[in-house]
């Protein structure tokens, strides 16, 4: 066999043991030993094994992602986040489907403090949902602006999926940041757009709501949130002053979010206990992951099947919108049985190097990675997005009802997707404005 | 086998907690490395290195037996609705028998590397701050053992649940890796 054919079994048995329920941490880095050892023979495989997730996890770039992680897992159990979703409802409460537009942005300006999708989608299934149900709102479009909505917060900074991408694919995280801001923005525009349309059109869908607040409380709910604006200025002056590495910024805004706790007299020991227990337990699942993708990524890089793969698409040179189509194509089968992290870390050590010849922007190919990644959290049979919904809310919406709903927003997904391919400038703008050249 | 539930419980937790600790010492050490540098100009020698060698390895394997434990590892849910749990659990069982096995050729292979680190007193790659960081390296192969012990004793009860010797419990095999999406 050479060393491409090992390459290419490789992929093969990776793919039957995640069928298996192997642990995709486990199968990737079982792969790669099983991989290296018949290209290289059995000491250096072995060695690679001894030495690499050691090296792997003493990381400096990476140091941010428990860093952010500790900070929204503490915006989070101090209740602080909880306050903006008030606001929001009462800033949209007079358009068609005002909850439902309320929810949507509230999770994007959720994402700004945190880190995971996971906690933001809970924490709207769990005070959205049932007061859209209350006021009649149809089932599935409620629990699917939940689930849909959630998923912002990966392209809004601080994002765990770019701190890993740039760290893989070697583009700086502030640049990577600033390129989600405005996908992450029109993402939330849209589904504004098409949540007030379709509520238009059908009443029923989202019934119009009645002012139920007094000038002076909302006045009071604009206060109450004062916390999300600042922990938001604390992040990114940090980060694009030039006086301090991500690190550092995430490191401060995680100590910032204690501050914050403490002043509103809502830091306990069991707040700061399951915050540092929650991120802990992240991290640790997350880098698992990733200690399998970077041995994953070695096998790769002894087998040149990256190489290879790349040197076959350059000599058939594709436009780069149907090499896009292509990948758009591979992702959303992908994402029909593997989950968001696990697409990417199996996905970049054969996407990145051949982009690389090609010659793509790898900041871009960030954004529109980490969107298609975010679609396949979102479609049957396992988008994890509706399964998280579904776990706070019960019984009393079936999946089938929430996934239903989910079409709407995939639909109008695969548009945004489409505007991020082809307009480039979407995504670089604001990092090259923010680089001033 | 009861006898080993104990000390095995309380050593996962006790270093669950101790990475809780690293990140918040983590967090701390950097806030005042930071004020210290932009304040008065004095920064903490050697943070850099602590952070990545010794913090950042703590924080990824000492919380690695507790992820086993809570099953917080990703896996692929394509057939969770289409088997029944029996036949699940059989499967979980087996591929746990198969990541023991992993995890302790990885504990003997970090094992192995962590020794002869040990013996040349390994320091971080610095000229300026050679931080010891040989200790550090045997968190992996603590993590590792832990993590190897609960597959173990997760595979039997898998197993035993595949048998039919004990009744399928409610919940035990379907809630996999809902923790981890980006």
């Amino acid at each position: 066999m050479t060393n491409f054919q090992i390459g290419l079994a490789g992929i093969g048995c990776l793919f039957m043991l995640l069928l298996l329920r192997m642990p995709i941490a486990f199968a990737l880095a079982m792969v790669s030993i099983g991989g290296m050892t018949a290209i290289r023979g059995s000491d250096a495989a072995f060695g690679a094994l001894g030495s690499l997730p050691y090296e792997f996890s003493a990381n400096w770039t990476l140091s941010a992602a428990p860093m952010f992680l500790l900070m929204g897992a503490i915006a989070f159990h101090s209740g602080m986040t909880a306050s903006v979703y008030k606001v929001c409802r009462m800033w949209f409460w007079w358009v068609p489907g005002g909850l439902a537009v309320a929810t949507n942005w509230a999770s994007t300006a959720f994402g700004a403090v945190s880190g995971s999708s996971v906690a933001v989608t809970a924490v709207m299934a769990r005070i959205a949902v049932p007061e859209m149900l209350r006021h009649r709102y149809d089932a599935s479009l409620a629990t699917a602006v939940v689930a849909a909505s959630g998923t912002i917060d990966a392209l809004i900074p601080p994002s765990i999926a770019f701190i890993i991408y740039s760290w893989y694919a070697e583009v700086p995280i502030t640049d990577l940041f600033m390129a989600g801001v405005i996908p992450g923005l029109l993402t939330a525009v849209v589904y504004t757009v098409m949540i007030v349309t379709r509520c238009s059109l059908d009443p029923t869908l989202g019934p119009r709501g009645s002012k139920d607040f007094t000038p002076a409380e909302r006045r009071a709910a604009n206060l109450d949130a004062w916390p999300l604006p600042v922990l938001f200025i604390g992040i990114f002056g940090t980060l694009y002053s030039g006086l301090m590495t991500s690190t550092e910024a995430a490191a401060g805004s995680a100590a910032l979010a204690c501050a914050i706790a403490i002043v509103r007299r809502e830091m306990s020991w069991p707040v700061l206990r399951d915050s540092l227990s929650e991120s802990a337990l992240t991290t640790a699942s997350l880098f698992l992951i990733v200690i399998g993708a970077a041995l994953f990524t070695r096998f790769m890089a002894v087998s040149s099947l990256p190489l290879e793969l790349g040197k076959l698409i350059t000599s058939w040179q594709p436009s780069v919108t149907t090499f896009m189509l292509i990948v758009t194509g591979i992702y959303i089968v992908l994402g029909m049985f593997l989950e968001g992290m696990g697409i990417m870390m199996l996905t970049l050590p054969i996407l990145v190097p051949i982009c690389r010849t090609l010659g793509l922007d790898l900041v871009w190919l960030g954004v529109v990675v980490v969107k298609l990644i975010l679609l396949g959290l979102m479609h049957p049979p396992i988008g994890i997005q509706a399964f998280i919904v579904k776990g706070v809310v019960g019984n009393e919406v079936p999946l089938t009802t929430i996934f239903r709903g989910l079409l709407w927003f995939l639909a109008v997904e695969l548009v945004i997707i489409g505007l991020l391919i082809t307009f480039p400038d979407i995504s670089l703008w604001l990092p090259r404005v923010m680089r001033g050249s | 086998m009861k006898l080993l539930v104990g000390p095995l419980d309380r050593a996962s937790s006790w270093l669950f907690a101790l990475g809780g600790a690293a990140t918040l010492a983590m967090m701390l050490h950097v806030c005042v490395d930071v004020l210290g540098r932009l304040l008065f100009n004095a920064p903490i020698p050697g943070t850099l290195e602590v952070v990545t060698y010794v913090y950042m390895v703590a924080v990824v394997f000492l919380p690695l037996g507790m992820v086993q434990r809570r099953r917080q590892q990703i896996i692929v849910e394509l057939f969770s609705q289409v088997f029944p749990r029996r036949v699940l659990a059989g499967l979980d069982g087996s591929i746990a028998l198969v990541g023991c096995a992993f995890m302790l050729t990885l504990a003997w292979a970090s094992g192995e590397d962590a020794w002869a680190k040990t013996l040349i007193r390994e320091t971080a790659p610095s000229e300026l701050n050679p931080v010891p960081i040989w200790p550090v390296r045997w968190t992996v192969v603590i993590g590792a053992l832990l993590a190897a012990a609960y597959l173990l004793r997760q595979a039997i009860a898998d197993l035993k649940v595949a048998s039919g010797a004990v009744a399928v419990p409610e919940g035990a095999v379907a809630m996999h890796g809902m923790e981890s999406a980006p």
